[in-house]
This record gives structure tokens, C-alpha cells and sequence, in this order.
């Protein structure tokens, strides 16, 4: 498929969707780190007992054209530490293939920088995870924070584009308006958040993680985020595992683009991840034991893909079984779901069903019951807990929530397009007349749009005319 | 239904806020630059702050 060249060529079309086209590969090149992660899911460290070698990479990347895919983002451990990354570049780039980097950026030297740009590398994402004490404790390195914001600096001055990752734990919250302006002055143009997820070393410290209700306060945060860093031309981009449906969503998916809403775990589907030996998933976050869908040394990838990879729920219990949204949902994302409660189609960690059991004065906790074995990508156990908002005492879900009413099937190849309530930004299904979320007329809060967009449209009309009549 | 996925990895590079707000913002900065030199959309670039504004907040609870 032919995108223009204004499109991110990790977009997938229809016909991508229809053709299982994996767009967008994510690639641990190496397990090898050199930061200490506190909250780091694969425990990264040293290296695995048998990565791939540069000829098996090589091959690799010809399976990547031959499947279709446009982009590949190198994550580790840390990438930078195989010697024999611009090599991987390199090959990348050769089929046209656009090429991403994620890192911590400690030790990515001017050197490195300048090897993996002239190797035709595309883009570079630092992870920052707040200011310069937060961020330090959580990389278990002093001086981290320094070392990244470098990196992004000497990024941009190489001409990558450059953007930073931020993961959302218990203290984040407080340092995110600190850190916009610090991003903005870094040059970067896109900021991509996600929440802190139970798996590896931060299944290991429970304190790390936020709690579900506390997404009542980071939602509207985040989204007066998305606004701050607008107006400084900074894109802020809502990892897969932030969500849904309250009424943000449309700034989450589509960056404002309406007719965009989540539509259920995208893994496996246009997504591909590799481990750096070889095991692949349909997500690079995803649990080795539950999700490896074959290894390049023992099946070629073309044949491991047509297989299944993905890691979509098929089966919704708890909350999420008689959600207004379950078939569109599908219980968001996997890796929250499967790494908190070993299952996956029920999410406590979702604005919607955060604020509906706000309306019934009830929110929830989740408690560790079982720790997480000292493996890459291991995951314990946790029990979510239901209790009073106010006093914290127990407390259990509405009746009408748990009566066993199954939500309508899902159309698995193309899940029903909702609308905005144009009163509250709530995704309903088209054939409501009356806003489930808000109470609202649907015809009437559309009608209402539509002459304020008309007004706004007027107003950019005459403002355009003004200063194109003195330009002329 | 076609769009962007942002897996973990590195964020979408080149992707762009969509819709009325982000094109409203786009204009008021080019006013301002306007302003700053000819002064003459004042009332005008005044009317499409408050439009931002309600944009922004009016409608998100």
C-alpha cells in the first residue's frame, strides 16, 4: 500500500486491517541494559542466553519486507549495546523501511549517534519518566536524567525525529506539568504515555503502581496536558493501555480526529514483536509463557505470522462482560489485563468503568496475591478489590452490573463504529437518540455542534481573509 | 477502521492533532504573528481565543 509521505507509515488502512499486514514491528534486539529499572516488565539486565546473530537479524529484517511492514522501532534492554546495531539499521533502511530506536539513552554517545544516523536511522524515543529525582529512583541510576535529555538534544541536532516515552506510576502525576516544558525545550515532537504495568521487577513493588480510581484525577490531567502541549506544537500520545471511552477518548486515538476510538488490543494483528532470541509475540510487552507464537530459528516469520498471534480477549468476565462497551472494547489492553489477573477481558484500569462506579460511590484497589517469578516478563497475581470511594470500606459492584447479561457479540473483522455525544464527548452506538453516558439528546447536542462549528468556521474564515488580504 | 497504533515502542512519529481545536490554535498563533506587527484583527483574534476556551473546556466534563 502506497501511504503519501504526510502520513506515519505506521497508519494502517482498511485494506492493511483486511490483510493482517503486520505494519509495524517491535524489535528486543538484546536484553542487555544498563540502566536498573525499578518498574522494567522484561527485568532487563544481561543479555539472553542466545540472542540472534547479526546473519540471523539479517534475515529477519528480508522476512519484515517480504510481510509488508513500514516501520520497526529497536527497543532492548538497550539497543545501542550490540555492536552491530547500524548494521541492523542499515538493513532496515535498505528496504525502505522506516527505522525507530527506543532507549534510556545513557550511554549513547556522539559516536553511536553519528554511526547509527549515517546508517540511515529515522527516529529516536528517550524514555523519561519524570523530573530528575523521580526519574533517577525509577532508573536506579544516578545521572539517568541528564543522560537521556542529552541524548534527545543530540538527537534532534542529528536531524532524527525525536520523541519521549513516559510510563505513569503511582508518583508520576506530579511531575508530568514540570516535565511538558522540558520536553518542549528538547525539541521533541511527540510525548507517548502509558501506565505503569504489574509485570517483571514492578509486579515486584506493588507501591509503583497506580491504583484503577486514581485514573479519575490522570485523565483530566493528561488530557489538559494534551492541550498545554498543543499549544507548543508537542503531540501528546496515549499508549495502548490508557483508555477508554470516557470522555477523552477521541483525544487518545485519534488526536482529535472524531472518528477514531478504541476498537480492542491491536496485537498480532498489524503489530509484531520479536525477543531477542528469536520468540515471537503479537506485542512486545506480552508475557513470553502465554503469548510466544513460535521462533525464527525453528519456523520462518512468514509462517509464524500466518499462525496466531494475537492476544485479543475472547472471552469478557467481571466489569467488562456487561459494559455498554464490551464487543467494541474487547477489555482493552492484554498486557494490563493478563499481567495483573493472569487473564485477559477485564480491566480495571479504564476511565469509563472508573467513572461509573464513581457514580455509585464505589472505586476500585487492586491487592498483589501471588508474587512474579525472577524471569523476563513475569507476572504475579493481583485481586481487584471494590470499596467505598469515601471510607474505604468494602464494598461490591451495582447489581445491574453482574446479572449475567451477556453483551452482544462482536463482528470480530470490523467492530461497530460509534459517535460522539456531542454533550459530554462520550462514544455511543449510532442508533441512540439519548446519550446513555450524559442524559443528553443526540440530535439536539449534534444540531448544536454544528452551528457552533459553523460560527468557528466563519470566525477562521475572516481571520485567514484578514491576513491574506494584507499579504497581498 | 483504519487509523494509527501506538504500541509500546516509539511514539508515532509525524502524527498530527486533528479537528477544529488544533486548526483553531494553528490560526491564533499566525494571528498573533499578524497582531504583533498590524494590529488590525484585534476584536476578531479576541473572538477566537474565547472560542479555544470553550472548545477546550466546555465540553469535557
Amino acid at each position: 500500500m502506497n501511504l503519501s509521505a504526510e502520513v506515519p507509515p505506521r497508519y494502517c488502512s482498511a485494506e492493511d486491517e483486511r490483510s493482517r499486514v503486520p505494519v509495524h514491528v517491535v524489535w528486543e534486539l538484546t536484553l542487555a541494559c544498563d540502566l536498573k529499572c525499578l518498574h522494567c516488565g522484561s527485568r532487563a539486565g544481561r543479555r539472553r542466553a542466545s540472542e540472534l546473530g547479526l546473519q540471523e537479524c539479517l534475515e529477519v529484517v528480508d522476512s519484515f519486507a517480504r510481510l509488508g511492514t513500514r516501520e520497526v522501532s529497536l527497543i532492548g534492554g538497550e539497543a545501542y549495546l550490540r555492536r552491530d546495531l547500524p548494521e541492523i539499521v542499515r538493513a532496515i533502511r535498505s528496504h525502505g523501511i522506516y527505522c525507530g530506536i527506543q532507549t534510556g539513552g545513557r550511554h549513547f554517545t556522539p559516536e553511536l549517534m553519528e554511526r547509527v544516523t549515517e546508517a540511515g536511522l529515522n527516529g529516536l524515543g528517550v524514555s523519561i519518566d519524570g523530573l530528575e529525582p523521580l526519574h533517577d529512583k525509577l532508573r536506579g541510576v544516578p545521572g539517568s536524567f541528564r543522560a537521556a535529555l542529552d541524548t534527545l538534544r543530540r538527537a534532534k541536532i542529528a536531524g532524527l525525529r525525536t520523541s519521549v516515552n513516559t510510563q505513569i506510576g503511582s508518583e508520576t502525576l506530579e511531575d508530568l506539568p514540570g516535565l511538558l516544558p522540558v520536553i518542549i525545550d528538547a525539541g521533541a515532537k511527540q510525548w507517548q504515555v502509558q501506565l505503569t504495568v504489574p509485570m517483571g521487577n514492578a509486579a515486584d513493588r506493588e507501591e509503583l503502581l497506580l491504583q484503577p480510581y486514581q485514573l479519575l484525577q490522570i485523565m483530566p490531567a493528561l488530557a489538559g496536558l494534551y492541550h498545554e502541549a498543543q499549544n507548543h506544537g508537542l503531540l501528546l500520545i496515549a499508549g495502548n493501555n490508557i483508555g477508554y471511552f470516557g470522555p477523552y477518548e477521541h483525544l487518545w486515538r485519534g488526536y482529535a480526529d472524531e472518528s477514531q476510538h478504541w476498537t480492542g488490543c491491536a496485537a498480532g494483528r498489524n503489530v509484531l514483536a520479536l525477543e531477542s532470541d528469536g520468540t515471537v509475540k503479537g506485542c512486545p510487552s506480552l508475557s513470553t509463557v502465554a503469548f510466544a507464537g513460535g521462533n525464527v530459528r525453528h519456523l520462518s516469520l512468514e509462517s509464524i505470522w500466518q499462525r496466531d498471534v494475537s492476544a485479543r480477549a475472547t472471552e469478557l468476565w467481571g466489569f467488562c462482560q456487561t459494559c455498554y462497551y464490551a464487543d467494541v472494547c474487547l477489555g482493552g489492553c492484554t498486557w494490563m489485563t493478563h499481567s495483573l489477573l493472569g487473564r485477559s477481558g477485564n480491566n480495571p484500569y479504564c476511565h469509563h468503568r472508573a467513572i461509573e462506579l464513581a457514580k455509585q460511590g464505589l472505586r476500585e484497589r487492586i491487592v498483589k496475591t501471588e508474587a512474579a517469578e525472577p524471569k523476563p516478563f513475569a507476572t504475579g497475581r493481583f485481586d481487584i478489590l471494590v470499596e467505598c470511594s469515601e471510607t474505604a470500606e468494602p464494598g461490591s459492584y451495582p447489581s445491574t452490573q453482574l446479572d449475567g447479561k451477556l453483551s452482544k457479540p462482536r463482528n470480530k473483522e470490523s467492530p461497530e463504529r460509534l459517535v460522539i455525544c456531542r454533550a459530554c464527548n462520550a462514544y455511543v452506538r449510532s442508533a441512540e437518540t439519548t446519550c446513555p453516558q450524559c442524559g443528553a439528546s443526540i440530535l439536539i447536542a449534534s444540531q448544536r455542534y454544528a452551528e457552533d462549528s459553523r460560527r468557528r468556521r466563519a470566525l477562521l474564515d475572516e481571520i485567514k481573509g484578514l491576513i491574506a488580504s494584507h499579504d497581498r | 477502521m483504519p487509523g494509527p497504533e501506538p504500541p509500546y515502542g516509539t511514539a508515532i512519529h509525524d502524527a498530527i492533532a486533528h479537528g477544529d481545536l488544533a486548526e483553531m490554535k494553528r490560526v491564533a498563533r499566525e494571528a498573533e504573528v499578524f497582531l504583533a506587527t498590524h494590529g488590525d484583527i484585534s476584536a476578531a483574534l479576541e473572538t477566537l481565543r474565547i472560542e479555544i476556551y470553550r472548545l477546550e473546556h466546555g465540553r469535557e466534563r
